[in-house]
């Protein structure tokens, strides 16, 4: 079965600065693809590619099996785009706004097709409203009804999220979530909030410098993490705790008063927590913080940075 | 090209110049507050000239009032779009620029015919000069040319919008005030100083124009009169043509530049 997207040796050069280099993925029916990366890494040019907006110095882009250069509006009838960057006209309802778009979508029954969106996402009541009155929340909200108008087999999410408070964008992602479980659709997700990624992601292609340097499952990218860190709460003496640790060489802090944080290597924290309660530490409280793709991130960030 | 698509794009004008007071303004009561405050100049220089003067005066701001409104109807509503960060939403939908142009074309038509429609009634009503005097054939002649140079300079000014971004949007109300003085509108062109005569020539609009007072001066279409026309036509033409070829180099342009998704952002 085809791909609904399959992106061949993608690349984008700005004069001398190769600001997408040589991308190579696929994303299938019914899976969410997060794209992460850096500022300047290379995300929205390559969605503005995927697009038609921006002119690829080379490669190939094809949907549903058929190359997008040249069934460019067959293709995009398909797809949809939502961008925290763009919204809608500021100065027409939200109606006038979502009924141009049904017309360019030529969507069937558009009265009712956006009567039906605007109350799944709970924005049924604000269709006479004038756009640039609404929230930040009910924006993206309508702009997600606008995505959805054409009842795309793809979405190009770009940062979707951004710049909503985090309670309106925990419910914004449960209504992608459930729309995506109803319908079955896929989606490219763009974000730089990793626990979003984690959440609503099947796969992650990791971008920096506009090349794909990690592609794997958000759960998968954080284990390659294996610094963890262990919070023991105490009530005694400590001090056969400090020597072993000492003498295994372990790096740990005294942040606190009757707490210690030890960072270590994940598979390590069993092993620790045994040896320490031999020593006769009585333990109130053992908090173990793992790795996280934002942890991944970090780190991939940081090590690039030094390579600079 | 799709149909529905273009009537999409034509009532996303239709709602934003609902809401937007001062593109009502733009393109309804600055042209007719011009034909009116023309009128009032023409009568006040009737005793000092003669009836041919007065009628050129009037009927060249009726006409030149079709060609402004042409380009402004042309190339605004992109600007709107921009303004709102809508323009990338529009193009990730499968209309093409074909059908988006043709779009504001036809919406160009509709709101310059209003004023001309509005304009030539005032002059009718209020100034007793119908425009109806001058041969049909003329009218007609002269509203498709200078339509079709008021659209052809608005697909430009979208094009260069595209292609440079909106620190040049000025060039959207600064194009027709350059223009104006050289078309020769409401004087003769031996009027303009020499050196500035050999650019005037390369303009369609002052064969027009130089067209509307002949065959004001003669009552008829005469042969000195359809000279001009043909000149003015062919010209038309020839740069309809040419700016469409440059429309599309910008249109590529920005989007080998990447202009044309920044704009947006």
């Amino acid at each position: 079965m085809n791909p609904l997207l399959k992106v061949d040796q993608l690349a984008k050069d700005f004069g001398s600065f190769r600001a997408v280099d040589g991308i190579s993925f696929e994303i299938p029916k019914g899976k969410i693809v997060g794209l992460l990366g850096k500022n300047g890494a290379g995300k929205t040019t390559t969605i503005h590619m995927l697009l038609g907006i921006t002119t690829p110095t080379s490669g190939s882009i094809s949907y549903f099996g058929k190359d997008f250069n040249s069934h460019r509006q067959a293709s995009l009838q398909r797809i949809n785009y939502i961008s925290s960057y763009n919204t809608l006209l500021g100065r027409t309802t939200v109606w006038e706004n979502l009924q141009i778009y049904a017309r360019l979508y030529n969507t069937q029954g558009h009265k009712e097709k956006i009567h039906e969106l605007l109350t799944y996402f709970e924005v049924g009541d604000m269709k006479n409203k004038i756009y640039e009155d609404l929230s930040s929340g009910q924006k993206t909200r309508v702009n997600l009804v606008k995505s959805l108008l054409n009842e795309p087999e793809l979405i190009l999410m770009d940062e979707p999220t951004a710049s909503l408070d985090p309670d309106i964008a925990d419910k914004t992602l449960s209504l992608i979530e459930n729309w995506k479980k109803e319908k079955n659709i896929s989606i490219l997700y763009t974000s730089h909030n990793m626990q979003e990624v984690t959440r609503i992601c099947d796969d992650v292609l990791f971008l920096s410098n506009g090349a794909i340097i990690e592609h794997d499952t958000p759960q998968n990218l954080a284990r390659k993490v294996t610094k963890a860190e262990l919070i023991l709460t105490y009530e005694k003496d400590p001090k056969l705790a400090f020597e072993y640790l000492q003498t295994r060489t372990i790096p740990y802090e005294h942040k606190h008063p009757n707490q210690l944080t030890i960072q270590t290597q994940e598979a390590e924290i069993p092993r620790i927590i045994f040896d320490i309660s031999k020593t006769g530490l009585w333990m109130n409280d053992i908090t173990i913080n793992k790795p996280t793709l934002e942890d991944f991130f970090l780190q991939i960030s940081r090590k690039k940075n030094e390579a600079i | 090209m799709k149909l529905y698509r273009i009537k999409a794009v034509m009532i996303q004008e239709y709602f934003m110049m609902g809401r937007s007071l001062e593109t009502l303004v733009d393109i309804f009561i600055f042209p007719i507050m011009n034909i009116i405050v023309f009128g009032f100049i023409s009568k006040f220089l009737l005793g000092s000239t003669n009836q041919g003067s007065f009628l050129s005066l009037i009927v060249a701001m009726l006409f030149w009032q079709l060609f402004s409104t042409s380009q402004y109807s042309v190339s605004v509503p992109t600007l709107w779009n921009i303004w709102a960060h809508n323009l990338t939403n529009l193009f990730a939908s499968p209309i093409t620029l074909s059908e988006y142009f043709i779009a504001h074309a036809v919406s160009a038509l509709i709101k310059s015919l209003i004023v001309f429609v509005i304009g030539s009634s005032i002059a009718y009503f209020q100034f007793g000069f119908s425009v109806l005097q001058l041969p049909l054939s003329f009218l007609f002649i002269m509203t498709i040319n200078l339509y079709i140079s008021g659209i052809s300079i608005g697909l430009v000014l979208i094009g260069l919008i595209f292609a440079k971004g909106i620190r040049i949007q000025a060039l959207t109300w600064v194009v027709v005030s350059i223009i104006q003085p050289l078309a020769a509108v409401f004087y003769p062109l031996s009027i303009i100083p020499e050196p500035f005569q050999s650019v005037s020539r390369i303009l369609p609009l002052t064969y027009m124009f130089e067209a509307l007072r002949q065959t004001i001066q003669d009552g008829a279409i005469l042969p000195a009169s359809q000279q001009l026309l043909i000149t003015g036509s062919f010209i038309t033409g020839i740069y309809f043509l040419l700016f469409l070829v440059f429309f599309k180099h910008l249109i590529d342009t920005s989007r080998e530049t990447g202009q044309f998704a920044k704009n947006d952002l």
